[in-house]
């Protein structure tokens, strides 16, 4: 690796060594119709990476940059930011004026939509301010919405929805959990969290400080590594703002926010925003609630803008809140759950423009995050029988004893009667990050090329206490698991990246991008030790003046999660002891614990997504036509499946005990924790201890093992097409969709025991794909939203009126086996267990699921095909015949296997937005306006279901928001 | 000595001419009238010979009994008068018990009236082939003290011989009908285009989940009841004051977590929920624990809190076990074939069922059980302590004739306008030593009432 890394430089470094006459820039920025000068706007010629800062009155100036034709953005906060084609030669180019407008209603031209990034070689996205405001986006997960063939949903804090690029929440590969999310360079995620393998939780973040949303759903640069699908890039405000209020309410939320940039004596200033919101769920009782109060103050300046800039920023911020339900009158009694979900994170970056032959930006930047998110539950308990606390944390026979007895009994007695418990749920995730980013602009002949070179480093971990109880008196069967005692996750990435831009002549030009990164990936302690997982990436875009297009190939590596690499251990209790309960309901329960941890697979890969994107973006008078193009292969994605053992242990019942000339009130049980055996003893001794009988029964012990599952495969294709605004109505048409298919089945042998059934000799089934009627589902959708947009700036007015069609929404499970075994077999009827081989093309029918292979509990090893054993059974052995038929899984249904296609529905949205003078704005929207009540059909089935409720689209909906800038 | 010769002779004359006068005087005054009187029988019955009847003088203090004959005649040598005669008797025949009563008033006997009378029998008859029968069930629960929810740990079946000879039955076992609640909107499947149970013309009915089954035989005196306690055998009002107390050497329950059934883990493959399932307080012993063969997945027997739909059968050349444990057996009745998966017993093996509806959701509620196991359904709200109680069969209660007496009048436990129509406070009634005889015509719109409380708490 490191060789391929050097060999990469190498041929970076070949077109560099050529140095061309460097020349000078300076201008002034002001706002558009005015004198006024703008200060700390950003100015960046974009090919060669040189930068500075406008000072207080407005003026930048850049120096040493090579003669050539440049693109020169300047942006400040408030403006619409702007592109000037500048070029530099011998001759200084001096007093360049460059006027910004002010972002605001009054512009011909507004988005309120997401738009394609046009500087992007791949496929990505952006939603700026404006959009965000008029949309009223209350979280992050909202802006899903936006993007081609989006949905909006109706939203609230209540609902903690993560996103997913290019793929479903509820399909194979995960696809939140390889979405990555950034806010101004800070990654969140949600790698050290226990007990879910989701994306990051986003209601926490809130929306008032967002400036901007990239969206980068193509190949993404090697810059970013740790996803599969895509990123999210948030951007923050930063510089001047006037202070700014909003208020927003909606049926289910309140939410108020302001924010303010303040200059600062140097040249720099320090953005503070605030915010709080609350949403509920129950419009009648709004007491149970989830709560986001959230506060940032953010530092920028940029020190010796006149010689070597120093772009320094410091940020800190984060959140106070969560869901709480203590007091809702609803609940039972004094009960309530309670749930943190504070958050800090302090971010601080340096960018130094050296502007050296060598190197001409040295980026470093670092940041920090830490999670709260400890609920507590408080809760009202009972118990007429006293119950088994099972605490034991290792494998073995052991019995329950009284808490007074023995509070640190592997299993205790619980109380009956009535009391409260108070739980804990502790989670304190913990995220370290570091990078250090070199970059190199140089111009070569007809072409520029950048390299960017880097190093970023990643520590997580949780510090919290795991699940713990105020008092152990009242802790149910739980095992103490602290995270704060578990290692990190640390991970070491090295990128470098090229990008070379070629001037072709004749008005075209070519850009092609090709990095690598490396990531490794060490936790102490792991079976695992340091795993390392390349990911190339690369894109070419070539434009031809009013049409281009780019394509795309990369390799996104999500490198496996804590509970693969760190398994956490699991418990199977057994009950093997049950003595009559005596006369004040107790009863010394015994059971067997079988402590385990996830096997080290050594075959085990990382999972990765090879991604390919392909796209055209074109503008015909004035009609602006975007078009992507995808294909995603999962390949070894992370499963897991159950290993067996042949295990029998010992079941006494109270029979065995029936008749002791022991007293009831004086009866002692003990427990050999090897081999089982209950000694009963005569706590008066008047009675010698006895030995009690017991039954032997076999089953099995199972340990879970992390393999790598079958590929997953997602297609799609994605447009938007924006027509040329029609002005005499002062309307504009999108039409933007999406089409998407997905397809997954799990071809893997999973193993799962069947109950012996009085028999005392279980078996285990080997399934293909598992033991479910399906191993896995095909699905596809059609998305076509139309959007008019009025705007008319005289006052300041703009409408939005979109509908949302769902042309196609079809899923349909699927049963495939391999070409040797059959693993579907159609049945005549549900009593049947034999009939023909099942095959997709077929409908209505009743499927029976055979398990490739079967093995006994005496010789597990041993893989017997199942069909022909089960044919032969029939005939000769109806005892084995009996057992094997309890294998095999039947639909009870004939449309299990049916393909589910929804009819096509639709839904209306109305947005507006006005601004009132220079102050104050106004927004309204209503989803599902029409409140359709209409039918659809559902083919799987042949029913028809209202749309009402039935979350094709969202409830009828509204929300009001005001904005007042001071 | 000679006192006493002298007495005992005087004694012996005074009594002789006694005697002697007054046999002089009968034969003077009074005349005997040959009477018979008849007993007319519904068609289907014969006459009983040997039967008593009894005719009472009226405004006399005359009693004259005798005997039929074989062709169901009594007769009488009596003097004239006015008379009532009553004839009442029970018989056994085969499995069938037949209590006989007759009464006809205003007989006539003198010179010029007929020599005979016809009483008119009335005839009731309790067959003892079917005489197991539910009593009571009682599954909706009750508040717990603190009011904090329902505690429904605590519930039972009473199972009744309502016949005069001893039961004892082997292979005896307890189902019930899916889905597990009346109300669920799954029950649609269970029924084909035509509106019928999908079961109905196959002969069976499906036990969903599991069975359970007594062990060796069971044995129950003539009006005599078992309880089986279905979850949480022990005594229940230590904690919840208004549940049932199930410590009792007496008493059955469900209890057999040492099964492995269908399920995929060890949290599902047993009956070993032990707040369900706590083990049986001591003092009842393991001969009385019901055994199970556990086909579908969980780890309590679902037996509904709102509805269940109940019953008892007998297995006919086979014991419960092997018959349920036999795959060819099987039956689904759901999406998920584990969850809904049904021991079909067949509908000629069901000795009784109980179909019972949420009071709340009637009108989404669905039939389960056939017409012939159970043709109507009885109505429970939950929640509260009331259980499901067979009114009393007040014809034939009251035509027994050790019940002179014993019977309490004024029945008041019903609940909301559901209540006994016989008026007779069973439990009260027994607890005086009267037999009860309940109403049992398959349909428990007609035999049950929700009862305010369960008879296991003493009233």
């Amino acid at each position: 690796m490191r060789k391929l890394l050097a060999s990469l430089c190498l041929l970076i470094g070949a077109g560099l060594g050529k140095m061309y006459g460097q020349g000078e820039l300076s201008g002034v920025i002001s706002r558009k119709g005015s004198e006024e000068k703008i200060a700390a706007a950003t100015v960046v010629l974009k090919e060669c990476g040189l930068w500075t800062v406008a000072d207080a009155q407005g003026r930048f100036t850049l120096t040493k940059i090579e003669y050539g034709t440049y693109s020169l953005q300047v942006q400040c906060l408030g403006y619409i930011g702007r592109t000037v084609t500048v070029t530099i030669g011998p001759k200084k180019r001096e007093n360049l004026a460059i006027e910004l407008e002010e972002d605001n209603l009054s512009l011909e031209v507004v988005h309120v939509v997401a738009e394609r990034t046009q500087d992007a070689s791949t496929s990505s996205y952006r939603i700026d301010r404006t959009a965000l405001a008029h949309q009223q986006t209350l979280s992050l997960g909202d802006i899903s919405s936006l993007l081609p063939g989006g949905k909006t949903a109706n939203s609230t804090l209540m609902d903690d929805s993560r996103i997913s690029i290019r793929g479903e929440s509820s399909e194979k590969g995960n696809a939140s959990f390889g979405t990555a999310i950034e806010i101004d360079g800070v990654r969140i995620d949600n790698n050290a969290a226990a007990g879910e393998t989701a994306g990051a939780s986003l209601r926490s973040i809130g929306m008032s400080d967002v400036e901007s949303v990239e969206v980068v759903s193509g190949i993404p640069s090697v810059e970013y590594g740790d996803l599969s699908n895509g990123i999210v890039k948030v951007n923050v405000r930063k510089g001047r703002a006037p202070l700014a209020v909003e208020v927003s309410l909606n049926p289910h939320t309140r939410a108020v926010s302001a924010s303010k940039g303040i200059p600062t004596s140097g040249g720099g200033a320090v953005n503070v925003s605030a915010e709080r919101a609350r949403s509920f769920s129950n419009i009648a009782s709004p007491y149970t609630a989830y709560t986001r109060n959230n506060i940032n103050i953010r530092y920028s300046n940029t020190f010796f803008k006149d010689g070597t800039p120093l772009y320094l920023e410091a940020g800190l911020g984060g959140n106070i809140g969560g869901y709480s339900s203590e007091s809702d009158p609803d609940e039972v009694l004094d009960s309530y759950t309670k749930t943190r979900d504070n958050a800090l994170r302090g971010n601080i970056a340096l960018r130094l423009l050296l502007n050296k032959p060598w190197i001409t930006n040295l980026s470093l930047s670092g940041s920090v995050s830490l999670q709260d998110k400890r609920s507590e539950v408080y809760s009202n308990a009972s118990a007429a029988s006293t119950q088994p606390y099972i605490h034991t944390m290792q494998s073995g026979y052991f019995v329950a004893q009284d808490y007074d007895a023995n509070p640190q009994a592997n299993i205790i007695l619980g109380p009956t009667g009535y009391w409260y418990v108070r739980s804990y749920s502790d989670q304190k995730p913990v995220s370290v990050n570091l990078k250090l980013k070199g970059e190199l602009s140089r111009r070569a002949g007809a072409a520029r090329n950048s390299v960017q070179i880097g190093a970023e480093f990643k520590s997580s971990g949780n510090n919290g206490r795991g699940t713990y109880y105020q008092d152990m008196r009242y802790a149910p069967t739980w095992r103490e698991y602290q995270y704060s005692n578990l290692p990190r996750i640390n991970n070491l990435a090295l990128f470098a990246e090229d990008d070379l831009s070629l001037d072709l002549g004749r008005g075209i030009s070519a850009k092609l991008t090709a990095g690598l990164r490396d990531d490794i990936t060490f936790i102490s302690g792991s079976d695992y030790g340091t795993v390392s997982s390349l990911s190339p990436r690369t894109n070419l875009k070539v434009d031809f003046g009013t049409f281009s297009v780019h394509a795309g190939a990369g390799r996104s590596v999500k490198l496996p999660g804590f509970q693969v690499l760190y398994p956490s251990p699991s418990y199977t209790d057994i009950l093997v002891f049950t003595p009559g309960s005596t006369v004040d309901n107790k009863s010394y329960y015994a059971y067997y614990t079988h402590a385990t941890s996830a096997r080290y697979n050594p075959n085990l890969k990382w999972q990765y997504t090879d991604q390919l994107d392909l796209g055209a973006d074109a503008d015909i008078r004035g009609t602006k036509i975007s078009l992507s193009a995808y294909y995603h292969k999962t390949r070894n994605p992370y499963t897991s499946v159950n290993l067996y053992t042949p295990f029998t242990y010992l079941f006494t019942g109270q029979s065995a005990i029936e008749g002791s000339p022991i007293l009831t009130e004086n009866r002692r049980y003990s427990i050999d924790s090897k081999t089982g055996i209950v000694t009963l003893s005569d706590a008066s001794g008047a009675n010698p201890p006895v030995q009690l009988a017991a039954n032997e029964h076999r089953t099995f012990n199972d340990s879970k093992m992390y393999v790598n599952g079958s590929d997953v495969h997602r297609y799609g294709l994605e447009w938007i097409v924006d027509f040329a605004r029609i002005k005499k109505l002062r309307t504009s048409l999108r039409l933007d969709g999406n089409l998407y298919f997905y397809k997954g089945v799990d071809k893997l042998l999973y193993t799962y025991s069947s109950s012996s059934m009085g028999s005392n000799s279980p078996l285990l089934g080997h399934y293909r794909g598992g033991s479910g009627l399906s191993n896995g589902s095909e699905s596809s959708k059609l998305n076509l939203n139309a959007t008019f947009t009025t705007h008319i700036p005289e006052l300041r007015l703009i409408v939005t009126l979109r509908i949302e069609g769902t042309l196609r929404n079809y899923k349909r499970s699927l049963s495939e086996g391999t070409s040797d075994a059959v693993r579907g077999i159609v049945l005549e009827n549900g009593n049947d267990y034999f009939g023909q081989p099942y095959n997709k093309n077929m409908r209505d029918v009743l499927v029976a699921i055979y398990p490739e292979y079967y093995s006994t509990w005496e010789n597990p090893d041993e893989l017997i095909p199942f069909e022909e054993k089960f044919l032969w059974a029939r005939e000769n052995d109806a005892s084995l015949y009996n057992r094997l038929a309890r294998l095999v899984v039947k639909s009870t249904y004939a449309y299990t296997f049916n393909p589910a296609r929804i009819s096509e529905y639709f839904t209306a949205n109305f947005s507006v937005t006005k601004e009132i003078g220079s102050h104050v704005s106004l927004s309204f929207y209503a989803n599902n306006f029409f409140n359709s009540m209409r039918h659809v059909k559902n083919s799987q089935t042949g029913l028809y279901t209202s749309l009402f409720g039935s979350g094709y689209i969202p409830s009828y909906y509204y929300g009001l928001t005001l904005r007042i800038k001071i | 000595m000679k006192k006493i010769v002298l007495k005992t002779l005087l004694i012996a004359a005074a009594l002789g001419a006694a005697l002697s006068s007054c046999t002089k005087e009968n034969e003077d005054i009074i005349k005997l009238y040959d009477f018979s009187i008849a007993l007319s029988y519904p068609d289907d019955i014969s006459p009983s010979e040997g039967v008593t009847i009894t005719l009472r003088q009226t405004g006399g203090e005359g009693i004259f009994e005798s005997l039929t004959n074989a062709s169901g005649i009594a007769t009488f040598k009596i003097p004239a008068g006015v008379y009532e005669a009553i004839c009442s008797y029970t018989q056994t025949s085969g499995e069938y018990f037949y209590i006989c009563n007759g009464i006809k008033s205003q007989v006539v006997v003198d010179a010029n009236s007929l020599p005979k009378a016809v009483i008119t029998m009335s005839v009731s008859t309790i067959d003892n082939s079917k005489s197991l029968i539910i009593k009571e069930i009682y599954n909706g629960g009750v508040m717990k003290d603190d009011n904090s929810a329902n505690f429904h740990f605590d519930k039972c079946i009473v199972l009744y011989n309502n016949g005069t000879s001893t039961l004892n039955l082997d292979n005896i076992a307890i189902g019930m009908a899916p889905q597990y609640n009346a109300e669920a909107g799954s029950n649609s499947t269970l029924y084909d285009n035509g509106g019928a149970l999908v079961y109905e013309n196959e002969g069976f009915i499906p036990g969903i989940n599991g069975i359970w089954y007594f062990l060796g035989t069971l044995t129950i005196k003539p009006f005599g009841q078992v309880v089986v306690n279905v979850c949480g055998a022990i005594d229940n009002t230590q904690t919840v004051t208004n549940s049932v107390n199930y410590a009792n050497p007496d008493y059955y329950c469900m209890y057999d977590p040492e099964y492995e059934g269908a399920g995929t883990n060890n949290s599902n493959k047993y009956y070993n929920n032990t707040s369900y399932y706590p083990t049986p307080a001591a003092v009842i012993p393991t001969s009385h624990y019901l055994k199970t063969v556990k086909v579908g997945q969980g780890n309590a027997w679902p037996f509904s809190v709102t509805s269940p739909a109940v019953f008892i059968y007998q297995t006919d050349g086979v014991t419960p076990k092997a018959h349920a444990e036999d795959t060819g057996n099987l039956w689904y009745a759901g999406t998920n074939a584990t969850v809904s998966a049904c021991v079909k017993v067949p509908s000629e093996w069901i000795l009784d069922g109980v179909e019972v509806w949420n009071s709340d959701k009637i009108t989404s509620s669905y039939k389960r059980l056939t017409a012939v196991i159970d043709a109507g359904h009885v109505n429970l709200t939950g929640k509260y302590g009331h259980s499901l109680y067979r009114n009393v069969d007040k014809e034939l209660t009251e035509a027994l004739p050790e019940n002179q007496g014993l019977l309490v009048y004024d029945y008041s436990l019903g609940y909301d306008g559901s209540t006994d129509p016989s008026g007779i406070n069973a439990e009260a009634s027994l607890k005086n030593g009267a037999h009860i005889v309940y109403k049992d015509t398959n349909n428990s719109s007609n035999d049950f009432h929700e009862r305010i409380k369960c008879s296991l708490r003493g009233e």
